[in-house]
């Protein structure tokens, strides 16, 4: 689309090819992602934002999942790699995704941001079997594109997080 | 022994020097004869000569006096007669010399061989300076020489006995006769011309033709001719049988006066009348020529006389020396015949001792005597004399007692001789033997060698073809070796030019780099933009319906990036395409470098290699020089080796030639002895008798 198409159908709302239907407001989104070559997917309400290449300050003592911190806005997140967490590799990530603070002041190291898609609630479904060790920190499976992506369980997350942070 | 009595006791050379002497005197007596025969007839030629000369000397001179005698000293004629008188003067000094020569000469021959020849040169010399030209200078001024003849006759001083000059006289004298008949010619043509003119020119001419008849000495010309006839001390013919002169010379006298008379009377008034003086001169010329003849006969049996007194004296000198000769011829073989007959009689007794009949009896000489003992060399001879034959007789009766002792120890000898020869003869037999043996060897020898000198020529022969290859693989290595020089240059080429594209690529692949890093950064942004676009669009999903429009933006900003993203991938693609590409081509450029230092490495080291080959080959062929010349000069000794054992064996044959040889004149000597002992034998066995 150019711009001047945009524009276009900026100012008509609703026509043109980008257009965004009304339902696609109502559709929950969320963000796919990959850690290494598996895709997952977080809520998009529960982001707050995605940032490149961020500055990790490492520190001692903590495990292994939990890199350290970035500095967002001179507001130190705890820095989690996903992938140590489910797998005990450490992932070399260039894009953290940063949590909205109100759920908790923490971001996510992963490989890439693949998408911001809408899903409609027949696109979810569960998980169907064991699929790994870490299945306790997913929470359903996406279709997307007729690819099935690993809907992450940010609770479970969190929760591993607290609990290794108190031990 | 045999004795003869010797008729002569002289000696040899004595008698021998009689029958020489003897035999000499005739013939010097004839040598002495000839030679003062052989003078004579030289004088008389001279004289003869003289005379002549003179006369045709003189004659042209008196003929120029006349005017002078009648003009007197410092005529215009004088010069010349001085001169002419000069000429002659000179060549009489040079007759004079020649004639001078002669007596020397005719004083020393005897029997000189030089003596004609001698003789001969003086004759010419005294013929030398002709007097024609002079004369016939002078001819034209008259003639008046009776007196000058005489002169000169007398001055010259030029003959060796009064004959001679009596005979010049009158050959002088004889020669004016015909230039007076040329003077009554003209005294004719003067009368002539008087008579026709009565001149006083033509009556003065007549008048000194009469001046000259009036001059000439009759009386003198006549005294020549008369002595010359009767002084004859030789007695060439005495005077029997000459002519008288008298007569005609009266006759010639008296014309002459009454006519020079009458032509110094003519043209007087008392004169005779020309018919008289004609008549006169006639009568004159008559008695001149009548003079003449006369005179000419005279003279020729002068010189008739004088050849016929040489023959005589000639048949006199051959009879002489023939009768002398015969006497001495039979003197001399009377001396010869005793000197023979001893000769014949040690040659007879010789002869008989060489036939071998010295067992057989004894030959008893012509003449008695007694007898020797008969056989062997016992025999004597005895010659009574004391000349060189009888010397010789007595040494030859030594000879025969020296050849009797001889041949008796000859014989002692020759049975020697004839032990030791049969020991040579075996001794040579085994010699000729041994080199028989050693010549075999020899030219098994010289076989050998010629062998080994044949094959050192081939040895030679193929080393120069090997020293030919070496030198032409020299010259190939040498191309060779330029030709990888080259090879390296041009891989030193190859290699800067791969070097030139290794930096190329290189120098591109920097800007590989350049691009990858442009877009890399076209990637972040694109990377940024997309996260922005996210984010936007997670603003836009919490913003609501009031984020719709955001939302938009966000999407295609999200779609700009992922184009962004998707193409800078398609860049990112080709530049690892071109990255490949690139590290494909360095890696073959680095490998291409690499084969080219591989290349090079193996160009310098075949450079190397060549010149350890070009190296090799110049030791190879100056080697095989070496070897070559080495060759030849083993092959030159094998030739002289050979050459020395071939003289070697030739040695030896000849050797073994001599061996055989020796054995040969041992076996010779063998027979010899036994011949010897045969021929001893019989003398003893003669003696024995």
């Amino acid at each position: 689309m150019t711009p001047q198409e945009m524009m276009e159908s900026i100012r008509q709302g609703s026509s043109g090819p980008g257009a965004i239907e009304s339902s696609d407001m109502d559709r929950l989104k969320y963000i796919v992602f990959r850690i290494g070559d598996k895709p997952y997917a977080l809520p998009a309400e529960d982001v707050q934002e995605i940032m490149l290449d961020m500055t990790i300050h490492y520190l001692p003592f903590l495990p292994d999942f939990i890199r350290g911190l970035v500095n967002r806005l001179g507001e130190p997140y705890t820095l989690v790699d996903l992938q140590s967490l489910f797998t005990r590799h450490p992932l070399e990530g260039r894009v953290f995704l940063i949590l909205k603070p109100h759920i908790s002041k923490m971001a996510f190291n992963i490989s890439a941001v693949q998408d911001i898609a809408p899903a409609l609630p027949e696109h979810l479904r569960r998980l169907s079997a064991m699929t790994g060790t870490h299945e306790s920190f997913l929470s359903g499976i996406l279709d997307h594109k007729g690819e099935e992506v690993h809907l992450l369980s940010l609770d479970a997350v969190l929760d591993a997080v607290r609990e290794a942070l108190h031990a | 022994m045999t004795t003869t009595k010797a008729a002569v006791s002289f000696p040899i050379r004595w008698k021998i020097l009689i029958s020489s002497l003897i035999l000499l005197i005739p013939l010097s007596i004839t040598a002495f004869f000839l030679v003062g025969s052989y003078r004579d007839q030289m004088n008389f030629a001279v004289s003869e000569l003289n005379g002549s000369r003179l006369i045709r000397a003189v004659i042209p001179i008196l003929t120029a006096l006349s005017p002078w005698a009648e003009e007197g000293p410092g005529g215009p004629e004088e010069e010349l007669i001085n001169a002419a008188v000069e000429t002659l003067r000179q060549e009489i000094e040079e007759l004079q010399t020649a004639l001078n020569i002669l007596p020397e000469v005719l004083s020393k021959a005897e029997l000189d061989p030089q003596l004609p020849a001698r003789l001969s040169s003086a004759w010419l010399l005294a013929r030398k300076a002709p007097f024609e030209k002079k004369s016939a200078a002078l001819a034209a001024y008259g003639s008046d020489l009776t007196d000058f003849t005489i002169f000169i006759a007398d001055s010259s001083n030029l003959s060796l006995d009064p004959d001679l000059d009596s005979y010049s006289s009158m050959s002088a004298a004889i020669l004016t006769l015909p230039d007076t008949i040329r003077r009554m010619e003209v005294i004719r043509a003067g009368l002539e011309r008087y008579g026709r003119d009565r001149s006083v020119e033509s009556l003065r001419s007549l008048q000194t033709e009469a001046a000259f008849l009036t001059r000439l000495d009759l009386a003198a010309v006549g005294k020549a001719i008369k002595t010359s006839v009767w002084s004859d001390p030789l007695s060439y013919g005495a005077t029997t049988g000459m002519p008288d002169p008298s007569k005609e010379l009266a006759a010639f006298s008296q014309a002459l006066s009454t006519l020079s008379s009458s032509l110094m009377a003519l043209g007087a008034p008392q004169g005779p009348p020309a018919a008289a003086v004609a008549a006169q001169w006639s009568a004159a010329r008559e008695s001149t020529v009548a003079m003449q003849a006369k005179a000419q006969t005279i003279m020729d049996l002068q010189i008739q006389k004088r050849l016929d007194h040489f023959s005589r004296q000639l048949i006199f000198i051959l009879l002489l020396s023939g009768m002398t000769v015969l006497a001495a011829l039979f003197v001399i073989l009377r001396i010869t015949k005793g000197i023979s007959r001893s000769l014949e009689r040690i040659s007879r007794l010789a002869g008989e001792i060489a036939e071998g009949r010295a067992s057989g009896p004894s030959v008893k000489s012509s003449e008695s005597g007694p007898s020797g003992p008969s056989g062997g060399f016992s025999r004597r001879i005895s010659i009574d004399s004391n000349d060189e034959v009888g010397k010789l007789g007595a040494i030859f009766n030594k000879l025969l007692e020296m050849l009797e002792d001889m041949i008796k120890r000859i014989d002692g000898n020759a049975k020697d001789i004839s032990e030791m020869v049969q020991g040579l003869s075996a001794s040579s037999q085994e010699i000729s033997a041994t080199a028989n043996e050693q010549a075999a060897a020899v030219k098994e020898i010289v076989s050998t060698i010629e062998d080994a000198n044949h094959l050192s020529k081939n040895i030679s022969g193929r080393v120069e073809e090997v020293s030919r290859i070496a030198t032409d693989t020299k010259k190939n290595v040498e191309e060779g070796f330029g030709a990888v020089q080259s090879n390296i240059g041009k891989m030193s080429e190859i290699n800067e030019a791969n070097t030139k594209t290794i930096s190329g690529i290189n120098f591109l692949g920097d800007k590989i780099k350049n691009i990858w890093d442009i877009v890399n950064i076209i990637n972040n942004i694109a990377d940024q933009t997309r996260i922005i676009a996210f984010n936007a669009e997670l603003e836009a999903s919490s913003a609501g319906e009031a984020g719709k429009n955001f939302q938009i933006v966000a999407s295609e900003i999200r779609r700009l990036a992922d184009s962004t993203v998707n193409s800078t991938n398609e860049i990112k693609t080709r530049i690892q395409e071109i990255e490949r590409s690139s590290d494909s081509l360095l890696l073959s450029s680095e490998q291409g470098t690499e084969l080219i230092q591989q290349g090079k490495a193996l160009s310098t080291q075949m450079s190397k290699l060549f010149s350890d080959i070009s190296a090799s080959a110049d030791i190879s062929s100056s080697s095989t020089q070496q070897i070559a010349l080495s060759i030849r000069q083993q092959v030159s000794s094998f030739e002289q080796i050979v050459i020395a054992i071939k003289q070697i064996s030739q040695g030896v044959d000849n050797f073994v030639m001599a061996t055989r040889a020796t054995s040969a004149t041992t076996e010779n000597l063998r027979h010899m002895a036994a011949t010897l002992n045969e021929l001893m034998k019989r003398f003893e066995g003669g003696e024995s008798k």
